[in-house]
């Protein structure tokens, strides 16, 4: 059976926050709710983070196995066809570096894109509760409610000045 | 005198920044069919060089280097521009990038897409391009990483995969604004490109936490790349190609040049799509004092470098130099340091000079400043190697002008079909700015606020 929400948009944050206060003491799962808004927020967040980002960690491994690849790329592709010259070394150290720098580097950046998509699930077209008008401004606060908390989700929404409610 | 700043809100920056978007005038297209013929030249010609050879280009014993290579580095420079000084912005958390950082970034994307067609082009026999990707073809043989070439390969794919990425990642949001304004087929295409973002507190923190290591991550590749097209150079035994600051001496004419086109495009973005309240005199001025250090900076590498060459009185290097300075050269030269420092520098140090038109037109020159720049590293060098018996001439080809002068066509181009399908301005960073702002001078009843900006709000930069 597919979630049901309510979608109260708030003008301002301090009655965002007063809402999730009121939700938080009538039962809600503070995990189960969702802020969103059209820019980001600083300060104090609106909702307690579910799991921390490792999105540097993400980083650090693309960029470990960026310097694995290309060194293993330009050592080993040195020595699979040796080109003897007048004494030079194979496997270049200056030519091995570099190609091991550009690699690291790009496995970071496709690293960090691909933590980015995983940890948001992204893409994601359907069934996430959104509001398209918050982009115009304002907070939009998901609650997933049941008939069971649905009147108490109403009374705290209202109380903290939500200017529109739907239940989807 | 700066434009009066009118009320912001989220919804008004929507229909500004959009606007261009949704609505599309009769010179849009005009411009773009102009710009669409200018950039098949390019192609034409190219097809006819695959077609009869390579002979068409105009290169030829001892000088195998010419158009192609001077503007594969010129706009390699150009690239220098969007990623590399948006993100150090970024880093410094300077608040008046955020109109300019879109823009930026994508001069970076569309200058290196332009810049990489020229070793292509140069290849000759360009359909066997992809002996350079690194797998074994039949006979177990694998790119020779040892090979400048290679090195060009591998650096360009990485600055070009990390700035695609740096572009598109705050253009998830606005995307996402897009999807939501837009009707018919655009909006299956926002759909897509907004993969799903709904502006939640978890995808925000995301979204800064990569834009940040990408910031981190890019700078060092941008340094590296135009690092590695100087070392192209001094891979090889010829004069006035070994000085010891000949890497960062490329860096600096990169970034010269790149924010010398970021100006010209804001000016004219600025100009076409009417967002003269969000392109305001400010950041003009920020940049052209970024201008003016990179001026003198480029001025005092250069200084250096032919110092260096004349003390050392070596004779093939000073072959080349007086070819420069008083020579077949001297004009392209003497040119060279009228539009790169003689113009700029008043232009750009006095504030009274420092207005709009005045730094657009010190831009322009600086352009054309800096591909004869380039163009005076390579040829001079080229046709004066160290055994005399060699010495040269280089004319370009019909052909090489061509397709040289249409890469400038072709650039625009991309980049006017970019500003047609997103907002020139990032959205949310701007919204952002206009809470930050209004955050520093304690107007706000909350002050993580971010409805309705109040009224009298800042302009971010101011």
């Amino acid at each position: 059976m597919s979630q049901t929400w309510c979608l109260a948009k708030f003008n301002q944050p301090v009655e965002a926050r007063a809402a999730i206060r009121r939700l938080l003491q009538s039962g809600v799962d503070p995990q189960s709710m969702d802020v969103m808004t059209s820019q980001p927020i600083h300060g104090e967040p609106f909702l307690p983070e579910k799991k921390p980002t490792k999105l540097f960690a993400w980083a650090l491994s693309g960029a470990a196995l960026g310097m694995i690849g290309g060194f293993s790329l330009a050592t080993f592709s040195a020595l699979a066809y040796p080109l003897v010259k007048g004494g030079m070394p194979i496997v270049a150290p200056w030519t091995v570096g570099l190609i091991t720098y550009e690699t690291t580097m790009l496995g970071a950046v496709l690293a960090t894109l691909a933590g980015l998509l995983v940890e948001l699930r992204l893409p994601s077209f359907s069934g996430r509760p959104y509001d398209p008008s918050v982009v115009d401004g304002g907070v939009v606060v998901a609650v997933p409610y049941s008939d069971r908390n649905r009147k108490a989700v109403e009374e705290a929404v209202h109380a903290a000045g939500a200017t529109t409610v739907n239940w989807v | 005198m700066a434009a009066e700043t009118p009320r912001f809100t989220e919804a008004r920056i929507n229909r500004d920044l959009l606007g261009p978007l949704f609505k599309t005038s009769a010179i849009y297209y005009v411009t773009t069919g102009f710009l669409l013929l200018v950039a098949m030249v390019v192609f034409v010609a190219w097809g006819l060089q695959l077609k009869y050879g390579i002979g068409m280009a105009g290169k030829n014993r001892p000088s195998y280097w010419g158009l192609y290579i001077t503007t594969f580095v010129f706009w390699i420079g150009i690239s220098h521009a969007g990623t590399l000084i948006s993100a150090i912005l970024r880093v410094v958390q300077a608040e008046w990038r955020r109109p300019i950082t879109r823009c930026a970034e994508a001069i970076t994307t569309f200058a290196l897409v332009t810049g990489s067609l020229f070793p292509l082009i140069h290849l000759g026999r360009a359909w066997l391009f992809y002996w350079m990707i690194p797998f074994p073809n039949s006979r177990h043989l694998w790119p020779n990483f040892q090979s400048p070439l290679m090195w060009d390969f591998i650096a360009i794919n990485t600055y070009l995969t990390g700035s695609v990425t740096y572009l598109y990642l705050p253009m998830i949001p606005d995307m996402a604004v897009a999807r939501d304004k837009s009707t018919g087929w655009r909006q299956p295409m926002y759909r897509t490109l907004a993969l799903g973002w709904r502006g939640t507190e978890r995808e925000w923190v995301r979204l800064e936490k990569a834009i940040s290591i990408m910031a981190l991550v890019i700078i060092p590749v941008a340094v590296s790349v135009h690092t590695i097209v100087s070392w192209d150079f001094a891979m090889t035994v010829m004069p006035m190609w070994h000085s010891t600051i000949f890497g960062p001496y490329f860096v600096v004419g990169a970034i010269f040049s790149g924010i010398a086109a970021l100006l010209i495009a804001m000016v004219m973005i600025r100009k076409y799509f009417k967002l003269e309240h969000y392109l305001q005199p400010v950041h003009f001025d920020n940049l052209a004092k970024m201008l003016l250090t990179m001026s003198l900076l480029w001025f005092y590498f250069t200084f250096t470098e032919y110092l260096v060459t004349w003390y050392g009185n070596e004779p093939a290097e000073m072959t080349v130099f007086w070819s420069k300075i008083s020579g077949r050269y001297a004009p392209m030269f003497w040119l060279m340091v009228i539009c790169n420092f003689i113009i700029p520098f008043p232009v750009l140090a006095i504030k009274k000079l420092r207005t709009i038109p005045l730094i657009f037109m010190a831009s322009c020159g600086i352009l054309v400043g800096m591909w004869l720049e380039r163009f005076l590293i390579i040829v001079p060098t080229l046709v004066h190697p160290y055994l005399p018996y060699n010495y040269g001439h280089y004319w370009p080809s019909y052909t090489e002008m061509a397709i040289a002068g249409g890469t400038l066509g072709f650039f625009v181009l991309m980049y006017f079909l970019f500003a047609k399908f997103s907002p020139m301005i990032s959205i949310w960073e701007y919204e952002e700015g206009l809470q930050v702002a209004s955050k520093h001078r304690g107007e706000l009843p909350d002050p993580t606020f971010v409805g309705q900006i109040a009224p009298g709000d800042v302009h971010p930069g101011h």
